[in-house]
C-alpha cells in the first residue's frame, strides 16, 4: 500500500496506492469535523509596489520638515518672551525657519505626489502568480 | 496546499499499464495517494510545483499514440475531503490536504 522510493526517503516522500495491500472496509471521513480549523482568505487582494528612492526622498524630507517647523515654534515661543533688544534676533530665525518650512512643505507635497503617480497596483489572486505587466513609468 | 490529477488512457491490457506507470513518474517526487484509479491528491509547495507536474505529465502525456488526457485542478487551501473511501486512507488523504 505504502511506497517511498529510495532517491526521496530523505524528503518524506511517500506514495499510497491502495491497490498495493490490503484495505479495511470504506467509512465516510471520521476526520470531518474534528479540530476544524477554518482560514479566511480573501480571494483577491492589492500589492502596492512603489519606488524605493522616491519613498526615500519622501522620508527625508519630511524628517526634515518636522524639525524645521518643531525648531521654528520654539522660535516663536522664545520670541513672544523675548526683550525687545534680542526679538530683532529671534524674528530674524523666525523667518529663516518659516522660508525653510515652506520649501520643504512644497517639496514634500511634490514628493509625495511623484510617489502616488509612479505606485504601481499589482492585483494578486490565491494561489496564482503575481504578474507585473507594465514597467513602473519614470515620470 | 495540494493538488488533484485524474488522467484517462485510451488504451487497455498491458499498454494501458505501461502509459499508467509512465504518467505516475512525473509526479513520483511528490507525495500522493491515490483514492481512486488513476485519481491523485498530491501535496504541493505551491504554483510552481503545479506548473512543473502539468510540465511533466503533458511529455508524457504527448509521447504515446494512444488518446491520454489529464485534469489538474489549481492549488488548494487546506481542507477536509468527503466521500466512502477505506479507512485508511482518509489518514493519508488528511496528511496531503490538512495545515
Amino acid at each position: 500500500m505504502r511506497t517511498m522510493s529510495n532517491s526521496n526517503n530523505k524528503l518524506g516522500v511517500e506514495h499510497v496506492d491502495p491497490a498495493l495491500g490490503d484495505l479495511l472496509p470504506p467509512t465516510s471521513n471520521p476526520f470531518v469535523g474534528s479540530a476544524n480549523v477554518l482560514i479566511s482568505v480573501p480571494e483577491s487582494i492589492e500589492i502596492k509596489l512603489v519606488e524605493a528612492g522616491v519613498l526615500v526622498d519622501y522620508e527625508v524630507l519630511l524628517l526634515l520638515l518636522q524639525v524645521c517647523f518643531s525648531a521654528m515654534v520654539g522660535f516663536i515661543v522664545a520670541y513672544c518672551q523675548a526683550t525687545e533688544v534680542s526679538k530683532r534676533v529671534l524674528l530674524v530665525a523666525i523667518f529663516v525657519l518659516g522660508l525653510l518650512t515652506v520649501g520643504l512643505f512644497i517639496a514634500v507635497c511634490f514628493k509625495r505626489s511623484k510617489l502616488y503617480q509612479k505606485t504601481k497596483r499589482v492585483p494578486y489572486r490565491l494561489g496564482e502568480e503575481v504578474k507585473v505587466n507594465d514597467k513602473i513609468s519614470n515620470k | 496546499m495540494h493538488i488533484m490529477v485524474c488522467w484517462d488512457i485510451s488504451a487497455e491490457g498491458d499498454r494501458w499499464g505501461v502509459i499508467n506507470k509512465s504518467l505516475l513518474e512525473g509526479i513520483q517526487t511528490f507525495s500522493w495517494v491515490k483514492p481512486l484509479t488513476t485519481t491523485y491528491i498530491i501535496r504541493v509547495n505551491g504554483e510552481q510545483d503545479r506548473q512543473n507536474i502539468q510540465s511533466e505529465l503533458l511529455l508524457k502525456a504527448e509521447a504515446f499514440s494512444e488518446n491520454v488526457f489529464f485534469l489538474i485542478t489549481p492549488v488548494m487551501p487546506p481542507g477536509q475531503y468527503q466521500g466512502y473511501l477505506p479507512k485508511s486512507l482518509w489518514a493519508d488523504i488528511g496528511k496531503r490536504t490538512g495545515l
